[in-house]
This record gives structure tokens, sequence and C-alpha cells, in this order.
């Protein structure tokens, strides 16, 4: 009996130790040295025009919620890198993930906050890798190759391809911007 | 399941009837939200929102009961739940608690700031985000007032005084307090109670369901990843209920 009850103490124990999904993964001063470190990254502003917000709209599937997004930039051996922070809706709460792209193609994706109950395994390696390298098809502004998605974890994996796409969109109007 | 078999009549019994212990509250509790499950449209458990602050407490969200509410002109900001309202338009949502709400700028260009105590949103005069601006952006923390001084902003944080530049970014700290005696502070207020009933109203219909409690706590997802694997390591014990009670039967007869 002395084993079962043991058995019993040990099993509830575990349970205010449970990993809920949600949580801070990576402060944003974290992910913009990792980005752009040795070289010091610059903010700047992009106003979103009209035509702007049209696009953000159908990549995104919702308004944009702003006029104005900030981006931080570095330019090294005639290579542009930017970095977006951006908030994307998985299911109900915000999920922010921050997004570097040199020259057109994804360097990294990183979930910076998790707020939801579930779907939080969009912030593991194997799920963000996948995005290296990717850059915009056009004129359809898709990723230019599949992401794996995570069963459970739906609408946060939508959620990362749409700031994904969206990142890649901006960081082509700012390269756009700069020649 | 040979094991089973071979296991001592007395001892598998013993055992059969601990693990039916174990096993009873989560039968119960698991019957009790399958039946409820079965019938949220019926009973309306599909549209009926959380009120209870323990249990919006495990999804991240605080009570709904309290209204905070600050001028703007002839309307009121408020804010409930981290939700923010014009009037009773919702309007965005803020990090951390409303402290202030101001208009400034020039003529040609004014803006209004709804001031957070982590972050500030910038608005245009028709009440259109512009930005959000957090300590990302240098936002000294945490922010406890907001307030005009010649048309400059001014923001009280628990860094001192600074005047905000939300456009370029710049907070430059305010070296001479003497600028407090011509400062504007934005105040908090009562608004009137047919707004505070509105908001409530609105509140509710943007809540979490019972019906997504129940499904979280059926599933074991109410405690996070720890909480599905609780509730697998039940769905195995109930099998080995069923397993074990099989083979005490058999063997009763035998006797």
């Amino acid at each position: 009996m002395k084993r079962f009850q043991l058995a019993c103490v040990l099993m509830f124990c575990l349970l205010p130790y449970s990993a809920m999904g949600k949580g801070v993964y990576m402060t944003p001063e974290t992910f913009l040295a990792e980005s752009f470190s040795p070289t010091q990254a610059l903010v700047e502003s992009l106003w979103l025009t009209d035509d702007i917000r049209d696009n953000a709209k159908q990549i995104l599937n919702h308004a944009y919620p702003g006029l104005r997004i900030r981006y931080w930039h570095a330019s090294e051996a005639g290579r542009l890198r930017t970095a977006w922070i951006m908030n994307e809706i998985g299911k109900t709460r915000p999920i922010t993930i921050g997004i570097s792209i040199v020259d057109g193609h994804i360097e990294r994706v990183r979930i910076l906050e998790f707020r939801e109950s579930r779907g939080s395994e969009v912030r593991m390696d194997f799920f963000t890798r996948q995005f290296v390298g990717l850059s915009m098809q056009l004129p359809e502004r898709q990723l230019s190759d599949n992401i794996d998605g995570i069963t459970g974890a739906t609408l946060s994996v939508k959620a990362v391809k749409k700031a994904a796409r969206f990142a890649l969109y901006l960081h082509g109007l700012v390269a756009t911007d700069a020649l | 399941m040979a094991w089973l078999q071979q296991m001592p009549f007395n001892l598998l019994k013993r055992w059969h009837g601990r693990m039916g212990i174990l096993a009873a509250a989560f039968v119960l509790l698991l019957a009790f939200t399958g039946l409820c499950l079965n019938h949220v449209s019926g009973w309306g458990l599909d549209t009926k929102a959380l009120r209870s602050s323990a249990l919006l407490g495990l999804y991240g969200m605080a009570e709904t009961a309290t209204v905070v509410s600050y001028p703007l002109a002839d309307a009121y900001i408020s804010q409930s739940n981290g939700q923010l309202f014009y009037q009773d338009k919702a309007i965005e949502r803020c990090d951390g608690s409303l402290v202030g709400a101001v208009g400034f700028g020039s003529k040609t260009t004014p803006q209004i700031v709804v001031a957070c105590e982590q972050e500030l949103l910038l608005f245009s005069p028709t009440l259109q985000l512009i930005e959000k601006i957090g300590p990302i952006f240098g936002l000294p923390v945490t922010v406890q007032r907001v307030g005009l001084v010649d048309s400059e902003l001014l923001i009280d944080t628990s860094r001192g005084l600074f005047f905000a530049d939300l456009n370029a970014l710049r907070w430059a700290a305010v070296e001479d307090e003497g600028v407090l005696s011509s400062s504007q502070w934005s105040k908090t207020t009562q608004a009137p109670e047919s707004l505070s009933l509105a908001l409530v109203a609105s509140i509710d219909s943007e809540n979490i369901t019972y019906e997504r409690l129940l499904l979280d706590i059926h599933s074991g997802r109410i405690l996070g990843e720890w909480g599905v694997y609780l509730v697998d390591a039940m769905a195995i014990l109930f099998m080995l209920l069923a397993i074990s009670g099989l083979v005490i039967w058999r063997k009763g007869r035998k006797f």
C-alpha cells in the first residue's frame, strides 16, 4: 500500500511543474543581437500606404493593425539585412514572431512570445528551421517551399507562415526603396 | 498481457482495486465533461462566457469586472481585461494597465497617445492605430502616468520623468522638475454608468466560452503539455483496469 501511496504523491507532485506552452522564449533584444551581431542595427519606420495595406490584407487574411511599422536594418558588403518583430494571432492570442531576412531570403525565424494554451510547438527548432533560405514566390506572394505542419498546432503554424510571408513582402519594399 | 494472468489472484485483485481508486476521480471528471460536451449547444455552453477570475487566470486573462476610464476630449478611453475601448467601441489590446490618454502634436498633425504600463499606443485623430511603442523601442517602463507640458508629451515612469518624441523614438530625461508645475496629467475618472454596462456586455461576447473550458479539461490541455500526458496515463490506466477486471472475472469463475 505504501508503494501505491508514493506513486500517487509523485504523480500529483508533477502537476505544478506542467510545462504550459505560453511564455517568453526570447527577448526582442536577444533576437536582434543574434540577427545583427557584431554590426549595429538601425531602426527605421515604414508607412503603410493603401497599396501596402491591401497587399498586407491579402497576405495576412486580415487588415494589419497599424499605419506604420518599425524594422531594423543593416547593410554589410552590399547585402541588406532586415529584422521584423510582429504579432500574429494563432487562435485567440497574438504570437510574437521575430524574422530576419538577408537579400530576400529568410535567415531565421524565432518565436519570442507565445500566449495561447496550445500550439506552442511552433517555437521549436525543427519547425522554425524549415523557413531558413525561403524567399517570396511571385506573383502569388507565397513562400518558395512548403512548410510541414504540426498536428494540433495548425493555427499557430498558419500564423507563423503568414508572418514570414508578410516580412518577406515588407523586406522587398524596403530593398526596392534602398536601391 | 500474460503477466496479468500469471499474477496471484489476491495480488491482482488488490492492484485492480488500487487502480480503480486512482481512476475513479478521473472517470467522473471525464464522464461529466464528456456529457456536457455532448450538449454544449443545447445548454448554451458554446456561447456562455467564463466570468470566474480564477478560471480566466488559467488562460492568462484577468478578471472582467474592473473598467478603468480616462477622459479624452468629450469621450472616454477605457480598458477592461486588457481590451481598450473608445466609448463602447473596442479599439486595441494593450500590455499592462491603462494609465492615461492625451491628444498632442501640432494642429496639422494631431495625434492621440493611449498609455499603458508597458507600451504606448499612438493613434491618428480618427482613432486609427499608427503603432504600438514598447520597451524594444526604448520606452522607459513601467509607465505610471502621461501628460502634456506645452503640447509636449511627458511620461512619468518608474525610471523617472521623460519627454517623449514618439515619431523619432527619443526619450529625454527631465532634468528640471520645475516643468511639473505646468504639466497637465491625464487623470482617471468614472465613466457614465451606461457606458460601463455597455463595456461589460461587449467584453462578455469576446470571452472564453465554457465549451472551450470543457474541451481543455477533457483533453487535459488546461494543464498544458503535461496535462495531455496525464490524460494519456489515465487512458492507459483505464485499459489496464478493463483487462485486469476481465482476468479477475475469468479466474474467479474457476474457483
